[in-house]
């Protein structure tokens, strides 16, 4: 399967441009070639500032005002208030900011939100429908996945990927597949076992 | 933490990446799992993000003519479900890197641009012969990805030049590559081995050995492959060939190992990946 992410947009235009004051500027497509004069009509620098992004999140759309430099993991707690993706280390290594991009598993502090507009962004929160709770969440409750849960949404999020990937298929494919979500309270076995049933339930 | 800010440009056509490069202060951002955290440690400060992801031309994977074109931006995740033979030692290496969420984003460009001693698929460049598809305002010119690196973390591309594509001819035989890590995932090579062979009537005709995480830069070590060719690749030749490997290393002390442990594992690392490249080489070979 190609994750192609090209199209996605279809408001895209030859550049997502954000500069302060601008909000994210629609110039017109221009053809190859011919687009020198174009870029002169462009504020010239590289001042930078808060512009609206918009991030559609567990099918809601949302416009934060936001920096090109902001991590989606950042848009999505601080400005759009919802706190259950988690951040461990910022930098890639632990999963606790792990959510679904176009159905696929990415880590939010690694992404920039102004490369995610336009995508399907998936949190934990957008998993549970009322109080009915998504197989992934009641596998982890079920086979008591969790201590303090701090890891909890983002191994949660990265199972549902695993799952869906096809990934689940053995106890050495389960570690070998989640092994970009840790825990500090180690709870691995109960995580396996979380996923296991989960992904029975799910097939 | 720096405050400076950059411009975010998203450039959808060829033409249009390699003008929005030329501007200064420009770097190419592919999935960003090596500079987004880079540049939010502040070590380096761009001041436009040319984001390489939505040109097509930069994206999948075809055949063309005696090639396989692999576009720059292409991920390791979509890299790793192909089995095609010819890119085994691309792919070993694309399927370890980071976790499964790092390779959804992480690009075969990226990977090469970074050009860190311990990439996991450089070694896997190298002893395919792949070449770098180089284009900015000034034309386009082919690198040999032997030919790319300069130091740690450095290569020839300049920074207003965008990687369109890396090409890897078609060739007989078996690669793999395989790395030592302490931790089986989510940890960086301590020591990293690719090997092509080419294999007819049980001997072989053409071979090539890189090394990573041992040496400034990933790099192939032609003594140790021209003393395989000629030969069954027998424990004595695999014997004569880590020889080479290890000669040809210059490891340092760091975080991830000491020069001794690099060096102790070489050579078992260098014979277990010549043997399987030898069981894929005889696999590919006609009965
Ligand atoms: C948690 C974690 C684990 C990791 N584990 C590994 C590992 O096991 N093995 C490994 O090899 N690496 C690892 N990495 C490093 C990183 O994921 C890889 O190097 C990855 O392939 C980089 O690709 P990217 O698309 O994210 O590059 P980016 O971060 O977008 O870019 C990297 C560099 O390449 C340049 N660049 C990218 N594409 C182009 C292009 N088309 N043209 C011109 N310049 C370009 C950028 O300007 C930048 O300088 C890890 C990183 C993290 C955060
Ligand atoms: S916060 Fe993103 S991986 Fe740790
Ligand atoms: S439950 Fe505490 S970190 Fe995983």
């Amino acid at each position: 399967m190609s994750s192609d992410e090209i199209g996605a947009e279809s408001t895209a235009t030859r550049r997502t441009v954000l500069r302060a004051g601008v909000a994210a500027a629609a110039a017109a497509p221009i053809a190859a070639g011919q687009d020198t004069a174009a870029a002169d009509t462009e504020p010239a620098g590289t001042q930078t500032g808060p512009a609206r992004v918009p991030l559609k999140v567990n099918g809601r759309l949302h416009e934060p005002e936001l920096e090109p430099r902001v991590t989606l993991l950042d848009a999505l707690r601080e400005r759009i208030g919802l706190t259950g993706t988690k951040k461990g280390c910022d930098r890639g290594e632990c999963g606790a900011c792990t959510v679904l991009v176009d159905g696929r598993r990415i880590k939010s502090c690694l992404t920039l939100a102004v490369m995610q507009q336009g995508r399907e962004i998936t949190t934990v929160e957008g998993l549970a429908h009322g109080e009915r709770l998504h197989p992934v969440q009641a596998a982890f409750i079920g086979n008591d996945a969790l201590q303090c849960g701090f890891c909890t949404p983002g191994q949660v999020m990265s199972a549902i990927g695993c799952i869906e990937e096809g990934h689940a298929g053995s106890d050495a494919e389960i570690k070998e597949w989640m092994s970009g979500n840790l825990c500090r309270c180690s709870c691995y076995p109960n995580i396996v076992a979380a996923v296991r049933q989960a992904a029975r339930e799910l097939r | 933490m720096p405050t400076t800010g950059f411009t975010y440009l998203r450039p959808l056509t060829v033409a249009d990446l390699i003008r929005d490069l030329a501007e200064p202060g420009a770097f190419a951002l592919a999935g960003g799992t090596d500079l987004v955290p880079l540049r939010a440690a502040g070590a380096i400060t761009p001041a436009v993000l040319v984001d390489v992801k939505h040109v097509a031309e930069l994206r999948g994977v075809e055949t063309e003519g005696d090639a396989i074109r692999i576009g720059a931006a292409t991920t390791l995740a979509d890299l790793g479900e192909r089995d095609g033979r010819s890119l085994d030692a691309i792919l070993d290496g694309a399927k370890i890197v980071g976790a499964a969420q790092t390779r959804e984003r992480a690009t075969l460009g990226g990977n090469l641009c970074r050009s860190s001693p311990a990439g996991d698929t450089l070694c896997g460049l190298l002893v395919l012969d792949a070449v770098a598809e180089l284009q900015s305002l000034d034309g386009i010119r082919h690198v040999p990805v032997r030919d790319f690196f300069t130091g740690p973390s450095r290569n020839v591309k300049k920074p207003s030049e965008a990687l369109v594509s890396i090409r890897v001819p078609v060739r007989e035989g078996g690669s793999a590559y395989r790395r030592f890590t302490y931790r089986r995932s989510m940890d960086l090579a301590v020591v990293g081995v690719a090997a092509w062979l080419s294999i007819e009537d049980g001997v072989c005709v053409n071979a090539a050995i890189a090394i990573g995480a041992v040496a400034p830069t990933p790099r192939l070590v032609p003594a140790a492959a021209e003393t395989l060719v000629g030969t069954t690749c027998d424990d004595e030749a695999i014997a004569h060939a880590c020889e080479h490997v290890v000669a040809a290393s210059s490891p340092i002390d760091d975080v991830r190992g000491t020069r001794d442990h690099r060096l102790r594992v070489l050579r078992p690392l260098t014979r277990d990946t010549l043997l399987l490249a030898l069981t894929r080489a005889l696999g590919s070979s006609p009965p």
